[in-house]
């Protein structure tokens, strides 16, 4: 505190040495808050190729868990990994057809391929080929609905011919379903046992609500009648998503049915590629692959895309799955022989933050730095304008408040206790959202910001009446004689306020002038409430996008620090430098 | 009455003063000062010499009366009363030196707020002042680094600096250690040889006899006794200032 007294000089060293060790140890404190002996990590944030010695175009894939995956290609090439696709083990089931795709729950696995080719891996026994009698068509899609146990799974596979086969027996038998097609089915997915969808050529999106036992035809957009679909994801309850050639992106509405799929919205991607397939993480997060090594994603459902390229070294970059596991983990395999792998939610260091690693000291501070910064200029000017404002209103309400003026005493009276008598907090929340509304217009029109503004005024009003109330405390410690003798010689009233009173009052009242300016600045964290950059709000945001609540808020904290105890030393330096000498008040 | 001779400067006609409260601390008080005249009113504390001293320069509001300065009654409605009063210098009691001004600046406050002289005259005028007072060796201290006596002298250089037709002087001495009051005193005397006008409420009755022209003797808010200090104050003619005077000069 800066209060004066004469005892203070002596232990004034003692003192700066103090607050010089308070210091040190807040950055020590600082410090070790962050974890210590964090290894420096190289992580290649985003897509990660998965090099391999596969050469030949991978279709489709599967995942068990995170880490393990069952992936088909042309010439009835399946591989397996067990180790995020570091090394993939080739599996021989038997055949050489084209395998497009393939459906794996635990250990149990379905691969469909050319030429209605369905093969099987049940618990602990080889590859069978379970391939329905009659089939002509090129096996799409395939998707395992429900696993009741190991005689009893329930699988749907669709074709290029329009076909939809049904086992309810882990494919003993199949039982073709009519959906009235011949265009090209492509895409599978099932949100439950029951609600499911199939995606294909020339707009066909057919919706089952039995576990695939029957499928209806839904409405789509006119426009997107004639167009190919190419990819389902119906991983939520609330929302679908499918796409198809040349940027197409659609995305399920709420109609009169509330049940998912029935309504449909072409959401705008910006893109001419062909997109082949589509995964999503939550109802929101969302990523697409196609041609051109094209991967897009959306945080927003739809509503902004970031696009990464990915190039292979072969030029061949058609991207066929997208199979994500997580936020984090996720899977993309293409043409080429193409795996990519990300454990970062696909987003690289470029355009996100939420992947980067705040455990790192240097990465934190490269983050949170710039926006205490910008938080605490905000707060600087905010704090400098209502002190300005508070001490101009301060003198005039203590010269009002000791006038002989009965009107200037109510009216100083009636200032000081009102601002004293409700919290700030009303009254920045009064000065904000209240003035608008009865057509205060504080931005000067449209020439300041408001909350800017308003954060001001609101401070700057409620200082003044503690300024006031000191300010006055010192003119009446003033012996009456000098306002006499300023009198005798001439002087007006206000003349004698301000060469004689005044001078004197502000030198005696500094310290506690210092104590309401320190005030000051700590109530103007309440000003985050306008929506007002100023550290608090900087703090928050901080924490939002790092999760890094005590360091954080240690360092909020410690910019406070810093400005009220410069504050302090600066007010303290004032009072030396005004002392009067021989003037009792003032200190010896 | 004895003869005085010379113009009326100060001239107060049944001046009264109630404060709030009732207490009635001057009744019917009129008296006059001529030009170069030095009027010493002399009465025990509690009597109203400083309030009626006071009601001059209006520091103190007169209930009833007039006072005229010169021709012009200044008590009255549509008088400036800060143009009268830069016309009428103080010493109080206490001082009431500017505490965060220097000597010098305390001198030239008025003359460059009141008189709106420059800052090179009012500083001129305030080290002609200063010297007339003996006081040029502490131009540049701090009020609160001086003596009682010098602090007095550069409130009499004050007031001086002014030009006032009248000077007022409020106990002067009353505050200072004895040993500090001869030098208040030579000042004072050298002003009323160089014929300025003084009103002096003092309990110096050495320096009355000296010095003044005019005696006033008030008690109880009344004036008793008034008369050339070899007569009033040797002779007196009323029990009351016999016994004043006797308290005193004991």
């Amino acid at each position: 505190m800066v209060f004066h007294s004469k005892y203070s000089e002596g232990i004034f060293d003692n003192k700066s040495r103090f607050y010089g060790r308070m210091i040190l140890l807040c950055f020590v404190l600082l410090l070790g808050s962050f974890s210590l002996g964090v290894v420096a990590q190289t992580e290649n944030y985003g897509w990660e190729k998965r090099e391999n010695n596969v050469n030949l175009n991978l279709n489709s894939g599967a995942l068990v868990d995170n880490q393990t995956l069952l992936i088909v290609g042309d010439d009835g090439k399946v591989m397996f990994s067990g180790n995020s696709g570091y090394n993939l083990t080739e599996v021989n089931i038997g055949t050489d057809e084209n395998l497009n795709d393939v459906d794996c729950l635990d250990t149990v696995c379905f691969v469909g391929g050319e030429n209605g080719v369905i093969f099987r891996h049940l618990d602990s026994s080889n590859w069978e080929d379970i391939s329905p009698d009659g089939a002509n068509g090129d096996i799409n899609s395939i998707e395992i609905i429900e696993a009741i146990n190991q005689n009893a799974i329930i699988v749907v596979a669709v074709t290029n011919l329009g076909e939809i086969y049904l086992t309810s027996d882990s494919g003993e038998t199949w039982e073709e379903i009519n959906s009235g097609l011949e265009t090209s089915l492509n895409d599978i997915d099932f949100f439950n046992q029951t609600m499911g969808l199939i995606v294909g050529d020339g707009g066909v999106i057919l919706g089952s609500l039995d576990g695939g036992a029957s499928w209806g035809l839904r409405d789509v957009p006119l426009e997107v009648e004639e167009r190919d679909i190419n990819g389902v994801v119906f991983d939520s309850a609330v929302r679908a998503y499918v796409v198809g050639d040349e940027g197409l992106f659609l995305r399920s509405a709420i109609g009169d049915n509330p049940i998912i799929g029935f309504v449909w919205e072409i959401w705008d991607t910006e893109s001419l590629i062909d997109f082949n397939s589509i995964d999503s993480s939550s109802v929101n997060r969302v990523w697409l692959v196609g041609g051109n090594g094209s991967i897009l994603m959306t945080k927003d459902g739809g509503n902004s895309f970031t696009t990464q390229v990915y190039n292979t070294s072969q030029g061949i970059n058609k991207l066929n799955k997208v199979m994500i596991f997580n936020t984090d983990i996720g899977y993309i395999i293409g043409d080429g022989s193409t795996l990519l792998y990300s454990n970062s939610g696909g987003e690289g260091e470029s355009n996100s933050i939420s992947v980067k690693n705040y455990d790192d000291p240097i990465v934190y501070l490269e983050m949170a730095f710039p926006i205490l910064l910008e938080g605490f200029f905000g707060m600087l000017k905010i704090i400098f304008f209502s002190m300005i404002l508070g001490f101009v209103l301060g003198i005039s309400f203590a010269i009002c408040k000791t006038s002989s003026v009965t009107f200037l005493k109510i009216f100083g009276t009636a200032y000081t206790d009102f601002f004293r008598n409700t919290p700030l907090l009303v009254q920045i929340l009064l000065i904000h959202f209240g003035l608008v509304e009865v057509g205060v217009d504080l931005t000067f029109g449209g020439n300041i910001e408001r909350a800017v503004m308003s954060s001001i005024l609101s401070l700057g009003v409620n200082s003044g009446a503690y300024q006031a109330e000191i300010i006055r405390s010192g003119i009446l410690a003033i012996p009456s004689g000098q306002m006499e003798a300023g009198r005798s010689i001439g002087l007006s009233y206000i003349d004698t306020m301000r060469y004689v009173i005044l001078p004197q009052a502000i030198r005696i009242v500094i310290p506690p002038l210092g104590n309401e300016f320190v005030n000051l600045t700590l109530n103007s964290s309440l000003a985050s409430l306008t929506g007002l950059f100023e550290l608090v709000r900087g703090g928050r945001i901080i924490v939002a996008a790092t999760f890094r609540v005590f360091q954080t808020w240690v360092f909020v904290a410690l910019f406070y620090f810093v400005v009220t105890f410069s504050l302090t030393n600066l007010l303290r330096y004032a009072e030396n430098k005004t002392k009067i000498p021989g003037l009792g008040l003032g200190g010896e | 009455m004895t003869e005085r001779k010379g113009n009326t400067l100060l001239s107060i006609k049944n001046l009264e003063k109630t404060y709030q409260g009732g207490v009635l601390a001057v009744k019917d008080v009129s008296f006059e000062v001529k030009e170069k005249e030095v009027v010493v009113i002399i009465g025990a504390s509690g009597s109203g010499k400083s309030t009626v001293l006071r009601c001059v320069n209006q520091l103190i509001e007169p209930s009833n009366g007039q006072i005229y300065l010169g021709e012009r009654q200044i008590n009255q409605d549509g008088v400036d009363i800060n143009e009268v009063r830069s016309d009428i210098g103080m010493v109080f009691q206490s001082f009431e030196l500017f505490m965060h001004l220097t000597v010098i600046e305390n001198i030239m406050l008025g003359l460059k707020k009141v008189r709106l002289f420059s800052n090179e005259k009012a500083y001129e005028i305030a080290r002609e002042t200063l010297e007339k007072v003996d006081m040029m060796d502490k131009v540049d201290v701090f009020p609160g680094q001086l003596s009682g006596g010098q602090k007095q002298r550069v409130a009499i250089a004050r007031a001086l600096a002014m030009s006032p037709k009248l000077m007022l002087f409020d106990e002067p001495t009353s505050a200072l250690d004895p040993e500090l009051i001869g030098s208040v005193l030579q000042s004072m005397k050298k002003l009323a040889n160089e014929g300025m006008t003084m009103l002096v409420v003092t309990h110096e009755i050495g320096f009355a006899k000296e010095v003044g022209d005019w005696i006033i003797y008030m008690d109880d808010g009344e004036i008793i006794e008034e008369g050339k200090p070899d007569l009033i104050l040797v002779n007196p003619k009323t029990d009351r200032l016999k016994k004043f005077l006797g308290k005193i000069l004991r």
